[in-house]
């Protein structure tokens, strides 16, 4: 058994120290109705998740698991048992100890979750498959021989069995359901606001502002002038804390007209000018023709380019609230010219995911970002080619690094190649902060995180 | 000892790395295993080259030196590594050849060296090679921190010199008498004797745990007069100690629930996972407060300079960092109050009047996260812990009036 994981030190870099006090507002497009893991998707999902919840380990981005509440690991039967210590002294918002007992039933909720990082998990673990669709309350490869340990068992190896754990729908929570994140939920009024307070217990320390709060912002235009009058600090935006986290995605449904033609594809695919998105409407973007940001996969080219041609017929289109308008329109404008007559239909970011319209225009971040849970995850947005289903399995059982992304390098070219998921661009996830806000950052799932933000005084 | 160093590049090396083992007593007793850094480094780098270079002849090239050493170190190692390829491989400067270049970096306790080896003529890449090595432990060489710009002002710069990166984040330090400084690190307190080659390690004491996780901790020392011992504690520890200071030894004497502080009946104690210490000092007033010096000086949570005064104290328009020391009767030395940025400044304030402009400002590479004073009106020494990107450096200024 060896011991895998040490926690990496924080490295701050300021001329003056962060400071503990002080508040921050937040302004987002659209709020969760409740803060429970994992419940939704989208930015404003996101960023409460971070808030509130903590889970057994994080991804490293180079995708190996970092400890969490997890302090460490160890590893048995040639890979295929998984031991997880707790770390000690970690406790819920409510005051009570995280134990073992609260992590299987936290990963037993996760497991039947919607999240595709529980349907990872679900596949591998012993009992796995059978619990996830219902048919099994018992689940024999997960266990807590004590109140300090948890025990995963696994049918084979797998390559990076942690990394589903990290995912937000895998948060840890109490019998009463609170959370163990930096901020506690103080004053929801559910869908419009969230007040939250600094946990004092978190297992990184209390994080520096006393206060978030979270408020829909009427408009997302409406920004500047509510950062002017001062009634936000954060809120979306240009500049100010900014990462490629997001990928411009156009996915097609192969199974409706005009959609079903793999050549109406190709010339949808052929029609949209991607380095005019990214010039001109996309600044900070990246144009490079991958389903994954750069710093989870490097892209390595987009082959042979479609045809050209035409599409007629009706189509419409979901476009996902969080996409800029200008962006939506011009992807509009390139569908058009094709032939094709477009109405689009606005939707939540949330919503936009499952939306039953012939195609989806989308701002897509990982639920986890690691690149294998991430393609399989692109996978279940539409059918995939069997190629690319077979390439995907083989990547995420490889438990060799290079050979493991090489896979996944043909995996994403092999979604990529029935024209039915579009990259159509790398997006920063960018929010614009007053002058005086500090240390908060987006990580690679594309969430606003916090807990390291303080403001000068 | 196989290096083979000459010059004055190499006697500062010497000092720099506990090749003069009788400067440097620890390194020596530790015998062979504590053989210079830099000659493990060329060691091991001369192996690699070696066996890179197939027979081929090769040129000791350039040598970038990322240490703050003023070069020296790398020089060195240029020197080492050529003694050490002498007689295994050709050595040319012209020709078809393998040029190796190197780049000496220094982190917190190691060394880094990486050398790329290119052919030449053409400049094809042909192989990166990289060792590291441990730094002394024992010993904190000392480097001349650069000509420090600082601006005009009544004090004239004796000397301003750095250590390597420390091991750990600095909480606070104090200069314990003329030649010792006490550092205050997240779980530990060390004792370093100044000598000629550096701050040579006397003793170490573990703080009391289980230490709380606290995202920027703070850290106060309290030296009582005369007395050879200090009181210390940080916001990850739940105890505060008193370490006995005498023979070079940091023995623990006592723990108590809070900090003895002078004027302060209740001690001081930090806000749970903070920084921020709170007490009702009697000429301060009531907490809390970011740093407190014992000769009646504070900064408030908002980064405001707080003088003591006979009705419980009194803030001032002066922003300040993270650091504040009395120098000598007439000055107080504050950290910049700078939103982050890559440099920071130590402020010298008169004490008499703190709210005038500052007399002096001393720049410095990254964020001064302590400062340490004493002095007379003659000189003056400053010692500040600054963090950068490598790690945190003490930096040690010695100052004196500029005459009228």
């Amino acid at each position: 058994m060896a011991a895998l994981a040490a926690p990496v030190p924080l490295f701050l870099e300021a001329a003056l120290g962060p400071r503990y006090g002080g508040e921050l507002k937040v302004g987002v497009v659209e709020l969760p109705a409740t803060t429970d893991p994992g419940a939704e998707r989208g930015g404003g999902a996101g960023l409460v998740s971070v808030l509130v919840h903590e889970t057994l380990v994080g991804v490293e981005e180079d995708g190996f698991p970092s400890p969490a509440l997890a302090q460490g690991w160890s590893t048995a039967a040639g890979g295929r048992e998984w031991t997880l210590r707790l770390r000690e002294g970690a406790s819920f918002h409510d005051g009570r100890p995280v134990t073992g007992a609260d992590a299987v039933r936290s990963i037993r909720r996760f497991l039947r979750s919607p999240s595709a990082a529980a349907a990872r998990l679900a596949e591998t673990l012993d009992g796995g498959r059978s619990f996830r669709a219902g048919q099994d309350g018992e689940l024999a490869g997960l266990s807590s021989p004590d109140p300090r340990r948890i025990v995963l068992r696994f049918t084979g190896a797998p390559a990076l069995p942690l990394a589903p754990l990290a995912a937000p729908a895998a948060a840890m929570t109490g019998p009463s359901g609170a959370g163990a994140g930096p901020f506690v939920p103080a004053a929801p009024v559910p869908g419009r606001r969230l007040a939250l307070t600094a946990f004092a217990g978190h297992l990184r320390g209390r994080p520096y502002v006393d206060r978030v709060d979270v408020v829909m912002l009427p408009e997302a235009p409406a920004v500047p002038s509510e950062m002017a009058g001062g009634r936000i600090d954060v809120a979306p935006g240009e500049a100010g804390i900014t990462r490629l986290a997001a990928t411009l995605l156009l996915v097609l449904d192969p199974s409706r007209p005009p959609f079903d033609r793999p050549e109406a594809r190709a010339a949808v695919t052929a029609a949209i000018d991607r380095g005019d998105l990214v010039r001109h409407l996309l600044p900070g973007g990246d144009a490079a023709p991958s389903l994954l940001v750069p710093e989870l996969l490097p892209p390595l080219g987009l082959g042979e380019p479609p045809a050209a041609g035409r599409v007629t017929g009706t189509a419409t289109l979901a476009v996902g609230r969080d996409v800029p308008p200008l962006v939506s329109q011009r992807v509009v404008a390139h569908l058009t010219t094709l032939g094709l007559r477009v109405a689009v239909v606005p939707s939540s970011p949330a919503g936009v995911v499952s939306a039953p319209t012939h195609a989806r225009l989308m701002l897509w971040s990982p639920e986890v970002p690691e690149a294998g849970l991430a393609l399989q995850e692109l996978s279940a947005l539409a059918p995939a080619p069997v190629a690319a289903r077979a390439e995907l399995a083989a990547a995420l059982d490889e438990t060799d690094f290079a050979r493991r992304r090489a896979r996944l390098h043909r995996a994403e070219a092999a979604l990529r190649a029935q024209w039915v998921l579009l990259p159509l661009a790398s997006v920063p996830v960018s929010y614009r902060t007053r002058p005086g806000v500090h240390g908060g950052v987006v990580d690679l799932a594309g969430r606003l995180v916090l807990e390291n933000a303080w403001v000068e005084p | 000892m196989r290096a083979c160093v000459r010059g004055e590049a190499a006697r500062t090396a010497a000092a720099l790395l506990a090749l003069a083992a009788a400067a440097l007593p620890f390194a020596a007793r530790r015998g062979e295993a504590a053989a210079a850094p830099l000659s493990r480094l060329a060691d091991a780098l001369a192996d690699d080259i070696v066996a890179a270079a197939r027979g081929r002849a090769i040129e000791v090239g350039a040598a970038e030196d990322r240490t703050r050493s003023g070069g020296s170190l790398a020089l060195d190692l240029q020197s080492l590594l050529r003694a050490r390829l002498e007689g295994r491989v050709r050595l040319v400067n012209s020709g078809p050849r393998l040029r190796v270049d190197l780049v000496l970096a220094e982190g917190p306790g190691r060394l880094w060296v990486s050398a790329r080896l290119t052919e030449e003529p053409g400049g094809r890449l042909v192989e990166v090679l990289a060792a590291s090595a441990e730094s002394d432990p024992l010993l904190l060489s000392l480097v001349p921190a650069g000509p420090a710009s600082a601006a005009a002002g009544p004090l004239a710069i004796v000397s301003s010199r750095r250590t390597p990166p420390l091991d750990g984040r600095v909480l606070d330090l104090a200069p314990v008498g003329e030649d010792r400084v006490l550092v205050l690190y997240e779980d530990a307190a060390s004792l370093y004797r100044l000598d000629d080659g550096g701050l040579s390690l006397l003793s170490r004491r573990e703080l009391p745990g289980p230490l709380l996780p606290v995202r920027f901790p703070g850290g106060t020392i309290y030296l009582p007069p005369a007395e050879g011992a200090a009181w210390v504690l940080t916001s990850r520890s739940p105890r505060a100690v008193l370490l006995g200071l005498e023979g070079g030894r940091l023995e623990e004497r006592q723990q108590a629930d809070a900090l003895f502080w002078p004027r302060t009946p209740g001690g001081l104690r930090y806000r749970a996972g903070t920084n921020l210490i709170e007490g009702t000092v009697a000429d301060l007033g009531e907490g809390p407060f970011l740093r407190l010096d014992p000769r009646g000086v504070a900064l408030t949570p908002d980064g405001r300079l707080r003088m003591a005064s006979p009705d419980g104290g009194r803030t001032l328009a002066v922003k300040a960092g993270g650091g504040v020391a009395r120098l000598g009767p007439e000055l107080i030395a504050v950290a910049g109050g700078d939103p982050p940025g890559p440099r920071d400044t130590v402020v010298l304030l008169d004490a008499r009047d703190p709210g005038r402009p500052p007399l002096q400002s001393l720049p410095v590479d990254g964020s001064v996260r302590a400062l340490g004073g004493r002095g007379t009106q003659a000189r003056m020494r400053l010692v500040a812990a600054v963090e950068e990107e490598r790690g945190t450096h003490l930096v040690l200024i010695d100052l004196s009036p500029l005459a009228p």
